[in-house]
């Protein structure tokens, strides 16, 4: 369940470099824990308790949509908000995203300076939805 | 939802004090694509001798050098990498089972692409060292 602040954050991207600016540009939003693969996510979940998980959506093994759905098949992580960090962000690619449970989709390439400013706002959005619904 | 109030002085110094890392992680990223060229130069030859068991390694290495390239500000490397990509899914779509399936023209254009894309990663690596 989202809770009103943002305090911890996995991201989850097979690229180091990517991982390495997003240490950067998320740094001032929330405390981050890196995972370098799907398989590593899970285990970080249950580690970190992160409030928000951000994803890559193509990775080697586990990917970002069967990363998600296996994180929530944990109840205790089914409502765990999820955003896919995708080049694949059509307008059809993000409906098929957010269909399947996605709480928002961040386009690649991001802006590694404006990167924070859209995680804050995506947050926003979700904790006010989830209190719409009662979540 | 964000306690402490945000001041526009300590964003812009925040955001350059960003920039500076990230530009200090340019040459590291530049070695990594010469490395991967490299590989991706080695896994075209093995298309061309008929090995299409290559093609989600040769995609995961192009997609890489692309969504990178374009988040350090390397716009023309990505654009020669994402031609690329956009080849090797090409030819993955068309689940080709063996590479000499893969017509000549098509070969010479993944020869190509990668050429482009070696020498726009070379011209990257001069500019950074510059």
């Amino acid at each position: 369940v989202a809770h009103s602040a943002l305090k911890q954050l996995l991201y989850v991207d097979d690229d180091p470099d990517i991982r390495a600016i997003v240490r950067i540009a998320l740094g001032h939003v929330a405390s981050i824990r890196m995972a370098e693969s799907g398989e590593r996510a899970l285990q970080l979940v249950n580690e970190s308790k992160p409030d928000l998980v951000l994803m890559d959506v193509m990775m080697p093994g586990l990917d970002g949509p069967s990363t998600m759905k296996r994180i929530r098949e944990q109840s205790r992580f089914a409502a765990l908000p999820v955003i896919f960090v995708t080049a694949k962000a059509m307008p059809a690619e993000v409906a098929r995203f957010l269909k399947m449970g996605a709480d928002g989709v961040i386009a690649k390439p991001f802006d590694p300076i404006q990167l924070g400013a859209n995680v804050r706002s995506l947050w926003s959005d979700i904790v006010a939805a989830r209190a719409q619904s009662g979540g | 939802l964000w306690p402490r109030e945000r001041n526009p002085v300590d964003e812009r110094e925040r955001s350059e004090l960003s920039r500076q890392r990230i530009a200090l992680l340019v040459p590291k990223f530049v070695k990594r694509a010469r490395d991967e060229i490299k590989m991706v130069e080695r896994l075209v030859e093995r298309v061309s001798h008929g090995d299409s068991t290559v093609f989600p390694e040769l995609r995961q290495l192009v997609h890489g050098i692309n969504g990178t390239g374009a988040l350090y500000g390397f716009a023309q490397l990505s654009a020669r990498a994402w031609e690329l990509e956009q080849l090797v899914d090409e030819l993955i779509a068309r689940n080709e089972s063996v590479a000499s399936d893969v017509e000549p023209e098509v070969l010479q254009r993944l020869v190509i692409c990668s050429e482009s894309l070696a020498n726009e990663i070379k011209s990257s690596a001069g500019d950074a060292q510059s």
